[in-house]
This record gives C-alpha cells, structure tokens and sequence, in this order.
C-alpha cells in the first residue's frame, strides 16, 4: 500500500519495472472519478426525464382530473362528460385479465422450473415464451380481432380485449414467477423432497409460499402496464364509449357492468380515441384521462413494492 | 414392514443383511457418464453414529445422498450398486421414494426452516402423510420432537413465530426436530454444523449422540475430524471418489492403516 501512494523512490524499488507507480495511481483515480460523474449524470438524466414526463402530464391534467364529477360522470353525457365508464372498464377488465392470465402464467412457470426436462421441447418452449413478449402488442390485437371476435364469435367484448391482454401479459408473468421461484434456494426443494413429499407437495407447500413476495409483486407491476395497454384493445374490446349502467340487472344487456361479453373502452383508448376524434373540449379530457391513468399506474408500482415488502416480512419474522 | 410390497407391484430381490442399511458396490455417475464415487461397500447399524470424513470433493457427500436416494433427484445422475435396507434392494426402479424418505431422515448443511411458523415446520410433513389425528397428538409430536432437538426450552413460548426468526444454530436443531417428527429410522446428516457457531456445534452433536442412543441409525458427512471423533462410533474415510478405509473411529484416528488416511490426518493435504 505504502509503496504506492509514496514518492517515485517506490517505483524504483518496485523491481525497477520504470512503471511510475505514483502517476499510475493519480491515472485510475482519475478515471474512477470521470466514470462516477458520467453514470451519475446518466442517472440524473433518467431521473429529470421520468419526472418532466409525469410533471407535465400532471400539470396539463391534474385540474381536469380532479374537476367534480369527471370521475363519475359517463362518457356519453351531454355536458362535461367524464371517463366513469372507462375507469370502471379499465379496473374490470384488467381483473379479468388477471383471473384468465395469473393461474396460467403460474402453471407455465412452474412446469419450467420444477418439472420440464432438460431437452429441446422445453427450450422451444422457453423460447416461444420470450417471442410473445416481444409481439408488438397491435399484432396480438390483430389476432384478437380476427380469432377472439370472429372466428369464435365473441364479437367485441371483453373477454376478446382480455384474452388479447392475456396473450401479452402471460411472457412477462412467467418470466417474472420463474425467476421467483428460482430464487428459492435449492436446498428448501430437496429438504421437502427428503422428507418424503412428492415434487407437487414440495412445490404447493414450501416453494410458492418462499416465492410469494417476489410473485405478486411481479404480478401488480404486470398489472400496471397491462392498465396502459391501448393497442390490443382497440380491434378486440373497441373504443366506443358505453353508457354503463350499474343498476342494470340483466347480464345479457350491453350496459349490463358485469357483462363479459359487451364491448367497453379503457382509459388509455379513450385518449387514443378522443385524439382521433378532436372536437372542442376533448383535449382537456384528455389530459385529464392521462393524469388519472398515470396516477394508477404510479400506484400499481408503489402497491407493488409495499404489498411485497409486507409480505416478506410477515414470513420472515411474524 | 418394508419387505410388503403392494399387490401387483413386482417384489423387489429380498437381500438378507446383518444391518439394518448397508451398500454393496454403490457408485455414482454424473451426467452418465462421470463416475464420482467408485464402488463402496458400507454398512449402518442401529444406535451407531458413522462419520464420513475425506477433503472436499471426495464423493462422501455424493455418497450420503445415495442413502436416501437424494441423487435421484439430481439429471442425469445414475447410481449403480446395491442399497440394502431392512433387507431389500432399494436401489431399483419400484422403490417408492416417498415411502423410503419417511423412514430415513435427512438434515443438510445449510439449515432449510420452510417459511412457516415453528410448529408448522414439525407438522407439516407428517400432516400431508396423515399421520396427525388430533390436535392433542400433534401438541405432543411437537413437544416431543422439539425436545428431542433440545430446543424445546427455547422455543415452547413462541411456536407460532416464523421459524426464519430463530438463530442459525436454533434452526438447525429445528429442522433435526423436524426430520425426528416423522419417526425415521435412518437420520443422514450432511455436514450439520459447517454453517455454525461453536456453541450451536455442541449442541447439535449433542442431539447426534442422543438420536443415536435412542437407537437410531446415524450417518454424518463431516470435514472436522474432531467431530467425527466426538460423534462417531465407526469412520469411513474417502479420498478422490473411493472408499479408503472403515473401522472403529478408534482405530481410524489413532491406528490408521492406509497411507493416504495416515497423510489427510496428519494436514499433508486436505
């Protein structure tokens, strides 16, 4: 140590290699310092960029968000119409598309991580898996429309919009269990395993309770960008506005709430439809429709890590 | 008991053995093809400790995880040989694993306390064979178990905490209770104490002893030849996937035969 951060007598006495051990030093001081100062201003940069997008957005919407009624005013109303319908929708739909996506999702994983031997069919697998995730999600809607709407005869409805978003969602929540469960030390599997339960007991009983935090954590950040998926819905749960009408009692009626098979539209169409369709006012609800859709993402995010945390810690020291 | 094999299930060869397990020529390939435990011939009785000792990689780790057929678990693993136990050939394909696991217990190096309260660590493998009837047998397989491990003092206020709260070497003899709750005949323990302090060592050797006395079968793979001369009654020494030499722990220690023991005892290599 001594030798180095001494005079050049050092460098000498290194064995006379004439490396100035002195001026080396200063170099890699000197690098470390430029290399910290550029990564903290990437940083920063990320940082400002996240912050103007949700800063602006806010500004511009954050007034007609919060304008009486806007939250509980259907779409289709004469004066100051609101997005009731669609936040209903967009919260309605993405439970569906949970209900359809996590059980799967959860299976997948599993059989990937516990079960599939190690040959090309799981790598095939593994690799088809991926390829979903990078489908750009207006070709999902594509398919949606023409294999969920028409060929199966759903018309456009819900449950075509939450296939489509399961089509979408099922890559980034295998991944995410997959990786949960991997994380599980292997030593908690083979201590079920020698105590004489089978791989399934081992799985249910001691592996998706160790992965648990981790799991739904995964699934409310999946939840979030699901929330702001426009481009699957547009062909396959549409963007006419509805009327909804939650006194209805008829399942089978188009204004029916809880009707799976009506169409409805989501707050990220509803900007991407209002915008196609400028008439005097609706920039405004745009804005407004942004702010509240931002605010709801933000939140999924914030419920992730409090809802993972408090779970973790709740098996941890109870 | 174990010689019962279910209606239609072809019997496995009957093996008549003076020990209660005993392996005949057992080695381990893995991938197939690489042979990482060559022949080895050992026998286990009841109300005996045996320690496996030898320098890391020397395959008695490999060799434990036959005992219980843990290897299995392991792709493309294959165990060749014999594993006599209760006079039957466990090594073939009928064997039912989870049968066999009920009866030869296992506790590995690092503790592994599932995420569960304490009690539920105890019950949870003998709830899911329905071998608890009421919630007054299993209070009792629980204290009984616990002060087995000699941890019930310790823990009888707080059996519903997370087990993930207790200390490491606490753990450890919570998952040695664990491991007696299910009544097994056969406790491999793989290296228990490398991950602990030298006071949860103690202890832990101590519960070692008395698993034994009570007249079960013990295996321990240890890489400290003081506790192997602390816990055992018989030593088999390994050395680069063989078996060099077994005896009294005695004998191994203070009489070694081989010269290979004679240099790993002495710190020439290890």
């Amino acid at each position: 140590m001594a030798s180095i951060t001494t005079s050049k007598a050092a460098s000498v006495e290194s064995g006379g290699l004439g490396v100035d051990l002195d001026a080396h030093a200063r170099r890699i001081g000197k690098q470390d310092r430029v290399a910290t100062g550029i990564l903290t201003v990437i940083v920063a940069f990320v940082l400002f960029l996240l912050g103007a997008i949700v800063a602006f957005i806010l500004v511009k919407g954050l007034g007609k968000a919060l304008a009486p009624g806007f939250l509980t005013t259907a779409p289709t109303a004469a004066e100051n119409p609101g997005i009731s319908s669609e936040l209903f929708d967009s919260f309605y739909m993405l439970i569906i598309t949970l209900l359809i996506s996590v059980p799967i999702s959860l299976g997948a994983a599993i059989f990937l991580v516990e079960y599939a031997p190690d040959n090309w069919v799981t790598k095939a697998a593994s690799t088809a898996i991926e390829t979903l995730s990078s489908l750009p999600s207006i070709v999902v809607g594509m398919f949606g429309s023409l294999f969920f709407v028409v060929t199966l005869g759903w018309g456009i409805s819900i449950l075509a919009g939450a296939m489509a978003l399961t089509m979408f969602n099922i890559p980034i929540l295998v991944r995410v269990i997959q990786r949960a469960l991997e994380d599980v030390p292997r030593s908690q599997r083979d201590a079920g395993l020698a105590m004489g339960l089978t791989r399934w007991e081992t799985t249910l009983h001691v592996l998706l309770p160790a992965a648990m935090p981790a799991i739904v954590t995964g699934v409310v950040i999946s939840a979030g960008r699901v929330f702001g998926e426009a481009a699957a819905l547009i062909f396959t749960s549409g963007s006419a506005a509805v009327n909804i009408n939650f006194a209805s009692l008829n399942l089978a009626s188009p204004r029916n709430p809880w009707n799976i098979f009506r169409p409805a539209e989501t707050l990220a169409v509803h900007i991407w439809k209002l915008k196609m369709e400028p008439s005097p006012g609706n920039d405004e609800i745009v804005w407004g429709t942004a702010a509240v859709l931002i605010i709801c993402v933000l939140l999924f995010n914030v419920l992730a890590r409090v809802l993972g945390k408090f779970l973790a810690k709740k098996m941890t020291s109870e | 008991m174990r010689n019962q094999t279910p209606a239609g299930t072809p019997a496995a060869p009957t093996v008549t053995s003076a020990h209660l397990l005993e392996t005949n020529d057992v080695t381990v390939k893995y991938n197939y093809t690489k042979e990482s435990l060559h022949p080895t011939s050992l026998s286990f009785d009841k109300g005996t400790v045996t320690a496996l000792i030898g320098p890391s990689g020397c395959g008695k780790s490999t060799f434990l995880r036959c005992l219980n057929l843990m290897n299995r678990e392991i792709p493309k693993c294959v165990v060749g040989g014999q594993i006599i136990y209760h006079d039957h050939d466990i090594n073939t394909k009928d064997e039912n694993l989870f049968e066999l696991r009920k009866s030869i217990g296992m506790v590995f190096q690092q503790p592994t306390p599932f995420r569960k309260s304490i009690r539920e660590n105890i019950l949870f493998a003998p709830k899911r064979h329905g071998r608890v009837a009421d919630k007054a047998s299993a209070d009792e397989l629980v204290e009984k178990s616990l002060s087995q491990a000699a941890l019930w003092d310790e823990v009888k206020d707080k059996l519903d905490q997370s087990a993930l709260a207790l200390s490491g070497g606490q753990q450890q003899r919570l998952c040695i209770a664990r491991t007696l709750a299910m009544k097994p005949d056969v406790v491999l323990f793989d290296e228990p104490c490398s991950a602990l302090d030298p006071i949860s060592t103690f202890a832990v050797e101590e519960t070692i002893r008395d698993i034994a006395d009570s007249g079960i079968c013990v295996a321990i793979v240890t890489h400290n030849m003081e506790q192997a001369t602390r816990v055992s009654d018989r030593t088999a020494f390994f050395y680069m996937g063989d078996m060099i030499e077994f005896g009294e722990t005695r004998q191994i220690f203070l009489a070694p035969k081989d010269q290979k023991l004679v240099d790993y005892l002495t710190g020439r290599f290890g």
